[in-house]
């Protein structure tokens, strides 16, 4: 999936997701939402408007999450054509939901079909981003899913979890970069370097080193890169070839190479 | 008109620097830095040019002192145009550093070297392609053989351009990188080096860390990362393009040799120790022909001139210094480079770092703390010049501990000069072990003691090369040029000034206020502690000072064996000379000197004593 085709993990991660949201939308749609069966009425259906459709509050969270990220990628404000874009969603689709958000004072429709997030949506929007990325972060490092997966099943949990779960998690995920040794770098269940034998291929999952790791990344050692060990000492300090090129690295460097085996 | 000579460690940069320049190069520091800055004059069509070479870096966006001084060299100084040397067999990761460097905008070419090596290799570079991606000239070339290293000159004065190749990075950078310069009036690359830390203005820095976080977190990596690895991608698809039959590289079974576990250690010992031995011997074996001959053709001859007392012995101290200074210079520090830039241009010596990595560690440095440690069998200033490339303080106080106490050539002449000629061999060799004892013991406790956090070694291995015996000897020569015109002066200097002491008798009086100390302490003549402390200027002064003190050069008839094997022990154990404390000095700071040279003084007094002692 990362080969080198594609640099950057999280791009992938993105795709996945708005892939998930787009399925995720066709069930919507008729009010099913994967992970939690079959939706009871929404306690956002609102008497002003007894003839529309209701609108659950995991897909307005989504919208209001999609709107958060839409409007940091760019200074302009998001249109509704963005928006549906993200969601792949059909731009008319959208326009009943967006008008009781709207009504709900989540947002506002300004001239030119573009969307400005209220505080209160903006705040919704975020917290639930925040959720997202706490999510597939425990998941993927704590729990060593594959990021991509992750990052699905962030998706459908976000919009569930409670507050005090997320900001344990958040803690929990947090609290190793401070102190402890065995937590330090971050991803204790994901093998390192130094645990294969001469000879292996790898693919570097993520890079912790304590002192900052440019060097690494100058040399070719980066997530995503393809690497080979070609010698280890006894005291584990190992030769790997990066893009062709032979470096040496001492133990604790090697240890906070994060890798897995590459067919 | 100024020329700036760029590329990684190891493309054949300084090889194609010294075709283009000859001899006169002039090495100076960078400003502001411990760096060496290699410049050189040449003309071409009657126009002169400052060509420079600087240091092989991986990147510009690092944090290493050399990144750094490329950096702010680039920026700063008017360098007209950039000469990038690409090594073809690694032609990927050398793309990587062209693409920072384009960054710049400033007029580049290319030297595409190593072509010889990647054909072998069975790699086609298209370098038309090549150049039309880049939208630079691209020069192949061959430097090892000369081949069109000719060309580089004039494509640079007539037709260096800005490159036109740009990196993509990830949207969220590039996002981040508009909202920086939105706010502030700043370039793209300004941008882009604030979100890395990298740049002077507070402002532009705190708005950069505000917008960090939420890229690091969306991606899980940091951002030095995303945009390396923005990088990499684009030099990767760059390379794939321009390279055609690409073909596994096949490794070198002796390369498989010398880094096996179990071969590698022993055949580094082996190593080392047969070229300590060899210096020891073949320089000591120069060193009798060079004083002998030195002594016969210059010094009887202005003996036999007829002077007034004073200056005779100006006159003969000025000699003396030099018979000092040439009679260490080439027989041993000439013959210990030639073998160091054997095993350096070989390729051996990164590998040596590599096995001595575990060693190292015990002693609380990592693999490449192995360099200046065997450095400072030669000469211990460029060995102290050296540990700045260990990336912690701590590291660096620690190699600058053991760095000085490593016996130099100058220690190994007075190992030579009297214990070997006056004890015995074994006794001189026995001097090695207890000081290199001394080296590891310090090491251990220093390790445990000296605050700090350890970074290891992150070293590329050279490729195993044939070394070329003309770049040996330009490399040896190189070296010992710091010694020649640095240290030669000096040593001429402090020997006139000895001399002139020695006429007005101030060592007479020194003699007798210091005799009953030493001779309690390390059972010594008043007048040999004189000449240790001569010592402190040049090491081998010592072994000078003690033989004009002592009226004769034949020492057996003034002293014991025992009281010349505790003279050497103290005066190669004690204070490191004073060319190395300036340099100290300089890379660590007055408070490590200070320690460095207290604790050295007192270990050298110490065990002197308890070797007197032992031996009565």
């Amino acid at each position: 999936m990362l080969n080198k085709g594609c640099p950057c993990a999280t791009r992938i991660l993105f795709e996945r997701c708005v892939e998930v949201k787009m399925t995720a939308g066709i069930f919507k749609r008729y009010g099913i939402y994967p992970g939690r069966g079959l939706l009871t009425p929404s306690k956002f259906s609102n008497n002003a408007f007894p003839n529309m459709m209701s609108m659950s509050s995991s897909t307005r969270e989504d919208y209001l999450e999609a709107l958060c990220i839409l409007s940091r990628k760019s200074p302009q404000l998001p249109t509704v054509r963005d928006l549906a874009v993200h969601l792949s969603l059909d731009p008319s689709e959208l326009e009943e939901h967006l008008d009781i958000m709207e009504h709900d004072g989540d947002i506002q429709l300004l001239p030119g079909e573009r969307i400005r997030l209220t505080e209160k949506g903006l705040e919704t929007g975020t917290r639930v981003m925040k959720k997202h990325q706490v999510l597939a972060r425990f998941l993927s490092e704590v729990l060593g899913m594959d990021p991509g997966a992750a990052s699905e099943e962030a998706c459908i949990l976000e919009h569930d979890i409670s507050d005090e779960t997320y900001q344990r998690l958040d803690w929990y995920i947090r609290r190793p970069r401070r102190r402890g040794h065995r937590m330090q770098m971050g991803r204790p269940n994901l093998p390192t370097l130094i645990q294969f034998p001469e000879g292996t291929d790898l693919k570097v999952l993520s890079v912790r080193c304590p002192g900052g790791c440019e060097r690494l990344s100058d040399m070719g050692i980066f997530p995503g890169e393809r690497i080979k060990i070609i010698h280890t000492l006894n005291n584990k300090a190992v030769v790997v070839q990066v893009k062709g090129c032979d470096i040496a690295l001492s133990p604790e460097i090697a240890s906070c190479i994060f890798v897995e085996k590459s067919e | 008109m100024r020329l700036g000579l760029i590329g990684n460690p190891n493309v054949g940069k300084s090889l194609i620097f010294h075709q283009l320049t000859g001899l006169g190069v002039e090495v100076s520091n960078y400003p502001g830095t411990t760096v060496d800055l290699m410049r050189g004059n040449l003309c071409f069509q009657n126009e002169r040019l400052e060509l420079i070479d600087l240091p092989g870096i991986y990147s510009l966006d690092g944090t290493s002192p050399e990144e750094e001084m490329v950096r702010s060299f680039i920026l700063e100084t008017d360098v007209e145009v950039l000469i990038q040397i690409l090594d073809a067999t690694h032609l990927e990761r050398n793309l990587y550093l062209l693409l920072q460097v384009a960054e710049y905008g400033k007029p580049m070419v290319a030297v595409l070297n190593l072509m010889d090596e990647a054909a072998k290799q069975g790699k086609k570079i298209d370098v038309e392609h090549l150049a039309s991606v880049l939208g630079i000239e691209v020069i192949p070339a061959a430097a090892i053989h000369g081949k069109n290293i000719a060309e580089i000159i004039p494509a640079a004065l007539s037709r260096a351009r800005p490159p036109i190749v740009q990196v993509k990075y990830d949207h969220h950078i590039e996002a981040a990188i508009r909202s920086i310069q939105s706010v502030q009036p700043i370039t793209r690359l300004q941008a882009l080096q604030a979100l890395q830390g990298i740049g002077n203005d507070p402002e532009v820095l705190e708005l950069a860390e505000a917008l960090t976080p939420e890229i690091e977190e969306m991606h899980r990596m940091t951002v030095s990362q995303i945009i390396a690895g923005n990088r990499h991608h684009c030099a990767h698809t760059i390379a794939r393009e321009v390279i055609n039959e690409r073909e596994e590289a096949k490794r070198d079974s002796l390369d498989s040799l010398l880094t096996s576990r179990r071969w590698g250690p022993p055949i580094l010992a082996v190593t080392l120790l047969s070229i300590l031995l060899a210096v020891f011997f073949i320089g000591s074996f120069l060193e009798e022909i060079l004083v002998e001959v030195f002594e016969t053709m210059v010094i009887s001859p202005f003996l036999s001139v007829p002077l007034d007392p004073l200056s005779q012995q100006l006159g003969l101290a000025l000699l003396l210094a030099l018979q000092a200074g040439l009679g260490i210079a080439f027989p041993f520090i000439f013959v210990f480079y030639l073998f160091i830039s054997l095993l350096e241009d070989s390729g051996y010596l990164t590998r040596a770092a590599f096995l001595a990595d575990r060693g190292m560690h015990r002693l609380g440095m990592h693999g490449q703390g192995l360099i200046p440690l065997i450095l400072g069998f030669g000469c211990n200033v460029p060995a102290i010049m050296g540990i700045r490339l260990l990336r912690t303080r701590r590291e660096r106080v620690i190699a600058s501990f053991l760095v000085s106490m490593v016996p130099c050539s100058a220690r190994t002449v007075i190992i030579a000069g009297i214990v070997a000629a006056f004890v015995g061999i074994l006794a001189a060799l026995s001097i090695y072990v207890i000081t290199l004892g001394l080296v590891i013991l310090t090491g251990l406790v220093l390790s445990r003691i000296t605050p700090g956090e350890q970074y290891g070694m992150i070293l590329e291995l050279s490729p195993l090369r044939v070394p070329r015996i003309q770049n040996v000897i330009a490399k040896s020569w190189f070296r010992i040029r710091e010694f020649l015109f640095i240290a030669m002066p000096l040593l001429i200097l402090a020997s006139l000034v000895l001399g002139f002491l020695q006429y007005t008798g101030f060592f007479e009086i020194f003699r007798q206020i210091i005799s009953p100390l030493s001779e309690a302490v390390l059972g010594l003549p008043g007048y040999a502690t004189t000449a240790l402390l001569f010592g402190i200027l040049r090491k081998e002064m010592a072994l000078e000072t003690l033989i004009i003190l002592a009226g004769t050069a034949d020492l057996t008839s003034v002293l014991s064996a025992g009281q010349i094997y505790v003279f050497a022990v103290v005066s190669v154990l004690f204070i490191p000379c004073i060319s190395t404390i300036g340099v100290l000095a300089r890379i660590v700071g007055a408070r490590i000197t200070l320690l460095v040279s207290a604790y050295t003084l007192i270990l050298g007094i110490l065990i002197g004593a308890i070797i007197n002692i032992l031996i009565k």
